[in-house]
């Protein structure tokens, strides 16, 4: 067996319903909100961190299971370490500005709040900053370091390293940690 | 049906199901979902109108935009149902008075928001790029979303605390 891998009309039919999917899901779970995400950066609600942690358990051991079968490839874009960490540091400052990530801002827009728009604005003019500095990136923050071997981490994942154990035990850890400690979130 | 749509998910029910979604999207595109890709089409499209002053036909639609329209969709109607639908002109945390609320939400929306496009775009993946590789355990997108937290709550407690000293 392999990945399905759809092409065409198929592909985009099949986008479509997997983003209703996730709009419903963003609404639903409570983290399409401005003041959720913000609360969750300011440690006062652990929902968003939680959701996370628990999302990454859980996908961790279906993806496990699913390269296993053989229905899912690894499928990681390349990452260079400065790339990494300068990129966080970035998207960091920004989240703390304006508590939204893209597919948040999009939700909370078809929700009514106009106010997102703004935010999309700001990501639409990202990408031609992107496109004028991008020759001087790959001469210095992706040239400092060679790219992180992704391949080479995954095949541990099976081995007697058991990266995937560990990951999963952490991350179930942080989130019985942070259920005990932040709250559950449900305030409205 | 209803039932689902009139409570709000628990956190494991949210992390269960979003992460079958990503393995689902795995599975079926042999690639993980995000949204970056699915703007580029759009900032492009905005970049030739200004250039050449006019209005031209919109781009073609291709699976990422797809997928972005879907969540625009998803939410709304979710939100409809749920009863979460308000407009908002501004967050209700700018302050009451209409002109300076508006003129700090579209400052603090364009640049938080070209700020997280820009920090994605430079660590190469949309934030649920990032979401999905951690899952396959790609040790450069658990560094992104490690300095992402650390970065983002550091600075958020900072501007919490000055926008408390303000209020003082």
């Amino acid at each position: 067996m392999e990945p399905l891998a759809l092409t065409g009309n198929y592909k985009l039919a099949a986008a479509i319903v997997i983003g209703l999917l996730v709009g419903c899901w963003l609404i639903r779970s409570d983290l399409a909100w401005r003041e959720k995400v913000q609360e969750s950066f300011l440690l006062k609600n652990g929902l968003w961190l939680k959701t996370f942690l628990f999302a990454i358990a859980i996908g961790t051991l279906i993806f496990y299971c699913g390269k296993w079968a053989g229905i899912e490839r690894l499928n990681v874009r390349p990452a260079y370490l400065w790339g990494a960490v300068t990129g966080g540091i970035i998207a960091g400052i920004g989240i703390a500005v304006c508590g939204k990530i893209p597919v948040t801002a999009v939700a909370s827009l078809a929700c009514g709040r106009i106010f997102s728009f703004w935010v999309i604005l700001g990501f639409i003019t990202a990408f031609p900053v992107v496109k004028l500095i991008s020759g001087m990136l790959s001469k210095t923050i992706y040239n400092w370091t060679q790219p992180i071997g992704n391949e080479r981490v995954f095949n541990n994942f099976a081995s007697l390293n058991f990266a995937m154990i560990w990951t999963v035990s952490v991350c179930l850890l942080l989130t019985v940690f942070l259920q005990y400690t932040l709250g559950s979130g449900k305030k409205q | 049906m209803m039932k689902v749509f009139g409570s709000k998910w628990s956190f494991w029910i949210s992390g269960l199901v979003i992460a079958l979604i990503f393995n689902l999207a795995l599975y079926l595109f042999d690639s993980p979902i995000g949204m970056s890709n699915g703007y580029l089409p759009l900032s492009q499209y905005c970049v030739k109108v200004i250039d050449n002053g006019k209005i031209y036909a919109p781009p073609a639609i291709d699976w990422q935009t797809g997928f972005l329209l879907g969540i625009m969709l998803g939410a709304f109607i979710t939100a409809l149902l749920s009863g979460d639908w308000k407009f908002e002109l501004y967050p209700p945390e700018m302050g009451k008075e209409f002109f300076p609320a508006l003129g700090k939400s579209i400052l603090k929306g364009v640049f938080g928001g070209f700020m997280v496009m820009l920090g994605l775009q430079i660590a190469g993946d949309s934030f649920f790029g990032q979401w999905a590789a951690a899952m396959q355990l790609s040790a450069g997108a658990w560094l992104f979303l490690i300095t992402f937290f650390v970065t983002g709550t550091i600075l958020s407690i900072i501007l919490s605390k000055r926008a408390g000293e303000g209020e003082k």
